[in-house]
């Protein structure tokens, strides 16, 4: 038994390797982005139990008001630097290749991919849910190795991260269209690709001028469900590229500007910050 | 401005909340393990960069509390537990067969290796630890460490066909006797 299937075993069922275990790591996953359980709630109850003075908790109160929007989050973890650096085998860089001609080139892989990607999106309160509609995921279940190749890197979470260079270069990678934005008043500073061990890619592109920043995180999921958080509670729609609808929103804590949309391939996730007339840049959105 | 691993918790919860519900089967548990988790972490915060996967640590240190509630209950439990097959999407015979079958090959071979060995194998093929770290954890050479796994995975392979192939012959000898 391969090194490969071994883990993916274990993570499927590793209830085999000790009666402790309950589900696998998929199943739990679900469960996470289902459970009502929040950070807040867990650090309060711990806080509560706990004999530690408040000072020793005000590192964890400073994070969680800095946490507040997963955008946030997600800007920060694109930053995180490579730690480990290393070839990875030639015939695992060949069969990420051929996947990606699959799914890119042959019809019926196409339609497979089509099939995969059919997500809805809910709005409730002041989040969004999205998930895959009903269907089995026919896309392979793991989309990147831990092993990096040349010119990618893994980050602290064990996540393969790519930085490129234009766009063209990413397409010509993985043979995906990313969203960007051609504004003349913003300037393109990073374009970063993350391969999250099980539930697909992410690319995350930012953009700077004068008025603040925005980044534009696509995410091509492969079996995941995707919980998305936003302290505005009206939500506003728009449409972008020609015909897709665009959900948004202002956080009135702190004016950021949130906008999740659904295209046939992946999820486009946008965020502003206030100074930014982002509702007037939204028409420079380009595929 | 590197990250603290109180700043990991917060930002990866989800990805936390997912390891602890691998191990606990309602939210309560769930809850009880995150909270001890994040009482751990602020008892001793410190830089991330000192981890190599700080996930993997994370989940370390939820399964040896679960483990631990585990035994507790068993000392306070006045008679056996009631078994709870955690296989609870059987839709067969032989599907249930197979599954404590290769259940029962699996944790046997376990038993095979050292406690530390058994660690080292838990930390890297559940928590996720680097081999170069769970070596360091049995204190021996990371490439020693992955040539047992490779004769470990190697052996159950091997033993799982082979009884693969007997269950098969014996569940076709018992339907055709029905």
């Amino acid at each position: 038994m391969t090194e490969r299937k071994f883990k993916k075993l274990m993570a499927d069922k590793p209830y085999l390797m000790d009666d402790m275990f309950q589900r696998s790591k998929s199943e739990a996953r679900r469960m996470a982005l289902a459970s009502e359980l929040t950070i807040e709630e867990v650090i309060q109850a711990a806080r509560q139990r706990s004999d530690m003075p408040e000072q020793a908790w005000e590192r964890v109160d400073r994070a969680l008001n800095g946490k507040r929007r997963v955008g946030r989050a997600c800007r920060t973890r694109s930053r995180v630097q490579p730690r480990i650096v290393r070839r990875r085998l030639v015939a695992i860089a060949a069969a990420l290749l051929l996947i990606a001609a699959f799914f890119s080139l042959i019809p019926s892989g196409r339609t497979l991919a089509r099939g995969a990607f059919d997500y809805f999106m809910n709005i409730f309160d002041n989040q969004i849910k999205i998930g895959p509609s009903g269907q089995l995921t026919k896309y392979p279940t793991r989309a990147a190795e831990s092993n990096p190749g040349v010119g990618e890197a893994v980050n602290d979470y064990g996540d393969v991260v790519v930085e490129y260079d234009d766009f063209a270069a990413f397409t010509a990678d993985l043979g995906l269209m990313p969203v960007w934005l051609d504004s003349d008043r913003f300037d393109c500073v990073g374009i970063t690709l993350t391969k999250y061990e099980s539930s697909g890619v992410s690319l995350s592109s930012r953009y700077t001028s004068g008025d603040g920043d925005i980044v534009i995180t696509q995410k091509w999921l492969v079996s995941d469900d995707m919980g998305v958080y936003s302290g505005g509670d009206a939500w506003s729609s728009t449409q972008i590229l020609g015909d897709t609808d665009l959900q948004y929103t202002v956080d009135p804590s702190d004016g950021m500007f949130d906008g999740f949309a659904i295209l046939r391939d992946s999820i486009v996730w946008i965020a502003a910050q206030p100074s930014v007339d982002m509702l007037g840049e939204l028409p420079n959105l380009t595929r | 401005m590197s990250k603290w691993l109180s700043d990991i918790l917060i930002d990866e919860y989800p990805r936390i909340l997912a390891i602890a519900y691998t191990m606990v089967d309602n939210d309560a548990d769930a809850r009880d393990l995150v909270q001890d988790l994040a009482e751990k972490i602020v008892r001793n915060d410190t830089q991330a960069s000192n981890y190599e996967k700080p996930l993997a640590y994370f989940s370390k240190i939820m399964r040896n509390k679960r483990r631990d509630d585990l035994k507790g209950q068993a000392r306070t439990q006045p008679s056996p537990l009631e078994e709870i097959d955690t296989f609870s999407t059987v839709e067969n015979v032989e599907t249930a067969a197979q599954y404590h079958q290769a259940r029962d090959i699996f944790q046997k071979e376990l038993l095979t290796l050292s406690p530390e060995m058994r660690e080292a194998f838990m930390m890297v093929y559940f928590d996720g630890f680097s081999l170069q770290e769970a070596a360091s954890f049995v204190g021996i050479e990371k490439n020693t460490l992955s040539q047992r796994f490779r004769r470990f995975r190697m052996k159950l392979g091997r033993r799982l066909n082979l009884e693969s192939i007997t269950l098969s012959v014996m569940l076709a000898a018992f339907l055709s006797i029905g």
